[in-house]
């Protein structure tokens, strides 16, 4: 096949764009998405950066954990971006955003100086700055999506999420909403993959990705961690662990909220597949919901709600399930065919014409 | 901005914000004498506030872990693992033994993670082909014909050779570290479910599935993590011992005073009761042994004291001070005296304004180490760092487990066979001066001191 006849000719026309993107660890965040990411293998780092995937623009990640520039060196990206220097980039914002309105001449959370008065410049401003200029804005964690931790009732900043600020109807310039990837961290393979196929789609070679109502990619978030977890069997079967510790049984009633909660970590597990909560013996704390925390709090008690449901399949169907499986299971499954046996006729059934 | 003073002496305000490979949102400001070449003046900011113990207050203590785990990005569990261990103290909680050992595996691996991704994938990147090119290039050239001694051990002939393999994205022993970085957290996530907020350390013990499987899964990473740090600490050696040798003057580079405070780590399930008033004799049981240093001389290793020295002092941040409010504590459970700046007394109360490096211009606090002695607050290198850990655990001279131990001035460790290499000895020696490269020279041999306490732990376990 002659050269010029490639049949990736299409994948090499993206593969010679230029995508950059500008991931603020900066809102009110601890940097564990960034952290995180830095552990995913599906894609890896690496595989983002060394354009692994046919077709995938060349993307320049610019990240305050792991970049090599550091200062102003570091920062001139975001003052290219909004100089309209760099096109296309994609805004990835870690951190929930603080209500800059209530705090007079001060600062929740900033990044970079502003060389017109010395003062940091804050994440709500460069938000300002940039968002209309992003081909698409991506919320990591559970801090940027829907507020998070630092958005507790009680908190001094007034803390939010990425929609809360923007508008939940807010659209980039390529027509995409806000793309939540929500987790405490967000799951690392989560961000990376959802990163991949956003540069996929900006390059004409993969569709939007779909979003839910509260826009998390439905792939990810369409199921329940109930619907995933390894211990849903035992629930099914009332079966329900009382105490914490190496206990396979359902831990519903030991405050996992796993039945209530969007969430693909019992499937995905965690790194490289290790890992989780539920299906490993941690309790689900809910951490990729709008309502976290405050609505799954204590996180150690049993939900009512939960509960409920838990009594009706306990006190029901559960046991009489459970018991005709484990007979079933004891008198029959786990014992083999009865021809299975030294002898001088054959038992199998086959009838034999030698 | 340069300035010219009468002496033609160059001064110039410099700044680095933010910095870039440290987690939290930082940055440094400083004033320049290049004729002399002293730094005159250097403020450190950080621009963020979120008010964890304004919104924690008043929540059932029990979600006191997961919400403290979320301080840090990359230390999340140490907070989530401090909490459960305060927990079990003020509930009067103790774990079954392999309750204690799987929060000794789960932060042995977490030590071994993190320890390598900072030094490598972030630290070290200072000392790599591509900034050393571009810093310093007959400093490079002189790497390129300087033979590496311990090549036989990691395989890097040539100073050059190592330099090269710390490029970011592109350098041999950065990816190899990224690859590390995340088998050490599947190890993490075996015992805590989750890296860096985990789902399974609780007050009481840990909730993981453990069974043969954990351990083995746990046992295979852990002996592939022996052969990559046996290369990992002759490899570094090499590597700052030519910067300190071929660049006089590098070992006043980040040098500071050995003001040290650590409150030890990885506590052992045979003594540790989780009472208060036993801490001083468990507190020395520890695999990483506590202790206060200042001016170079440990001056406690009693946990208790350690405990009663801290203070937080306003500094130059964003806080109004809380003489005016409440004393929770006026004196510990054994009947001593709490003083007022002590954390277990402090009141959060920010008052945001404009930054001012004449005045107030950072959101972090100012914790020090009370020294009654002198009646002074002293500014210490604290507990996360491996050099105040070491340095700690090798003069109190407490800790002997087979595979290591303390002599007083230094810390002898024999790392067993593993797959690829064989039995070898190390030894670290307390340095004489706390400079960068000693903190990151300690930062290497920690990676493998935290993996012995991970195989003495894990044969505990079984």
């Amino acid at each position: 096949m002659s050269a010029t006849a490639s049949p990736y000719a299409q994948q090499q026309k993206t593969e010679a764009v230029t995508a950059h993107v500008l991931w603020m660890t900066t809102g009110l965040s601890c940097e564990g998405d960034s952290v995180a990411m830095t552990s995913a293998t599906n894609p890896s780092l690496e595989d983002i950066i060394l354009q692994a995937i046919p077709g995938m623009p060349k993307v320049v990640i610019h990240n305050q954990v792991v970049d090599y520039a550091t200062g102003q060196d570091y920062a001139q990206a975001w003052f290219d971006a909004e100089q309209g220097k760099l096109d296309p980039f994609v805004l990835v914002i870690e951190g929930s955003l603080g209500n800059e309105e209530i705090n007079g001449e001060g600062h929740w959370t900033g990044f970079a100086v502003n060389p017109d008065n010395g003062q940091p410049i804050t994440i709500n401003e460069w938000l300002d700055r940039l968002a209309t200029k992003a081909a698409a804005v991506v919320a990591v964690g559970t801090c940027a999506t829907y507020g998070g931790i630092p958005a507790m009732k009680n908190n001094p900043t007034g803390a939010m999420g990425v929609p809360d600020y923007l508008g939940w109807n807010w659209k980039s310039k390529a027509g995409l909403p806000v793309v939540c990837i929500p987790g405490c961290p967000a799951q690392p393979d989560n961000m990376t993959e959802t990163l991949l196929y956003l540069a996929l789609h900006l390059a004409g070679l993969a569709p939007a990705p779909e979003l839910d109502e509260a826009l998390r990619p439905k792939w990810l978030f369409g199921r329940t961690v109930r619907e995933g977890c390894n211990r849903a069997g035992f629930a099914e079967q009332g079966e329900f662990a009382t105490e914490y510790g190496s206990d396979h049984r359902c831990l519903v009633k030991l405050g996992c909220k796993g039945p209530v909660v969007r969430c693909n970590v019992p499937v995905r597990g965690w790194v490289n597949g290790i890992g989780g909560c539920p299906n490993v013996g941690g309790i689900c704390m809910a951490c990729t919901m709008p309502g976290f925390p405050d609505k799954f709090m204590p996180f150690m008690d049993e939900d009512k709600w939960g509960a409920m449901a838990g009594r009706t399949i306990q006190f029901s169907y559960g046991p009489i399930v459970r018991f005709f499986r484990h007979r079933n299971i004891a008198t029959n499954y786990d014992k083999e065919p009865d021809w299975r046996r030294r002898g001088r006729t054959l038992t199998s059934g086959y009838a034999k014409r030698w | 901005m340069a300035t010219e003073t009468p002496q033609k002496v160059m001064v110039k305000e410099m700044s680095w914000d933010p910095i870039t490979r440290i987690v939290g949102s930082l940055g440094i400001h400083t004033e320049i004498d290049f004729s002399s070449q002293r730094v005159n003046k250097a403020y450190s900011t950080s621009m963020v506030f979120r008010g964890f113990d304004i919104f924690m207050k008043g929540i059932d203590p029990r979600d006191a872990h997961f919400i403290t785990s979320r301080i840090c990005g990359i230390c999340g569990d140490n907070h989530c693992t401090c909490s459960c261990l305060n927990q079990n103290m003020a509930y009067g909680v103790k774990p079954p033994p392999l309750g204690d050992l799987a929060f000794n595996l789960a932060e042995t691996a977490d030590y071994m993670f993190d320890h390598a991704i900072f030094n490598d994938c972030m630290a070290n990147v200072d000392f790599c082909e591509q900034m050393v090119k571009e810093t310093n290039p007959s400093l490079l050239a002189k790497a390129e014909s300087t033979p590496a001694p311990g090549q036989d051990i990691h395989g890097y002939k040539t100073i050059a050779d190592i330099m090269r393999a710390l490029n970011p994205f592109t350098g041999e022993f950065y990816l190899e570290t990224l690859h590390v970085a995340r088998y050490t957290r599947e190890m993490y996530c075996l015992f805590g479910g989750r890296h860096t907020h985990p789902s399974t350390i609780m007050p009481g013990g840990c909730s993981a599935d453990i069974t043969h499987q954990t351990c083995t899964d746990y046992y295979v990473r852990l002996m592939r993590y022996f052969d990559y740090v046996k290369r990992s600490v002759p490899m570094h050696d090499d590597l700052y011992d030519f910067f300190l040798q071929e660049l006089p003057g590098y070992d006043m580079v980040g040098y500071r005073e050995t003001n040290l405070v650590n409150w030890g780590s990885f506590d052992d399930p045979d003594y540790v009761d989780y009472d208060y008033r036993h801490m001083t004799d468990w507190g020395r049981k520890r695999y990483i042994t506590p202790g206060v240093a200042i001016g170079g001389e440990l001056i406690s290793t009693d946990l208790v004291e350690i405990n009663l020295m801290i203070r937080i002092l306003l500094g130059s941040s964003y806080f109004d001070g809380w003489e005016g409010e409440p004393t929770y504590v006026t004196h510990d459970p054994l009947g001593n005296p709490v003083d007022k700046n002590h954390p277990w007394n402090k009141v959060t109360l920010p008052r945001p304004q404009k930054r001012d490096f004449t005045d107030k211009y950072t959101w972090v606090v100012s914790p020090r180490i009370y020294d009654k002695r002198t009646d002074t607050h002293v500014c210490c290198d604290t507990g996360g760092g491996p050099f105040a850990r070491q340095w700690c655990t090798a003069k109190a001279g407490l800790v002997d487990f087979g595979y290591a131990k303390a002599t007083g001035h230094s810390i002898q460790m024999i790392l067993p066979r593993s797959p690829n290499l064989p039995e070898m000895e190390l030894e670290w020696h307390v340095p004489e001066k706390s400079n960068a490269i000693e903190r990151d020279r300690a930062r290497t041999y920690h990676q493998a001191y935290s993996a012995l306490i991970g195989l003495h732990c894990l044969e505990r376990a079984l």
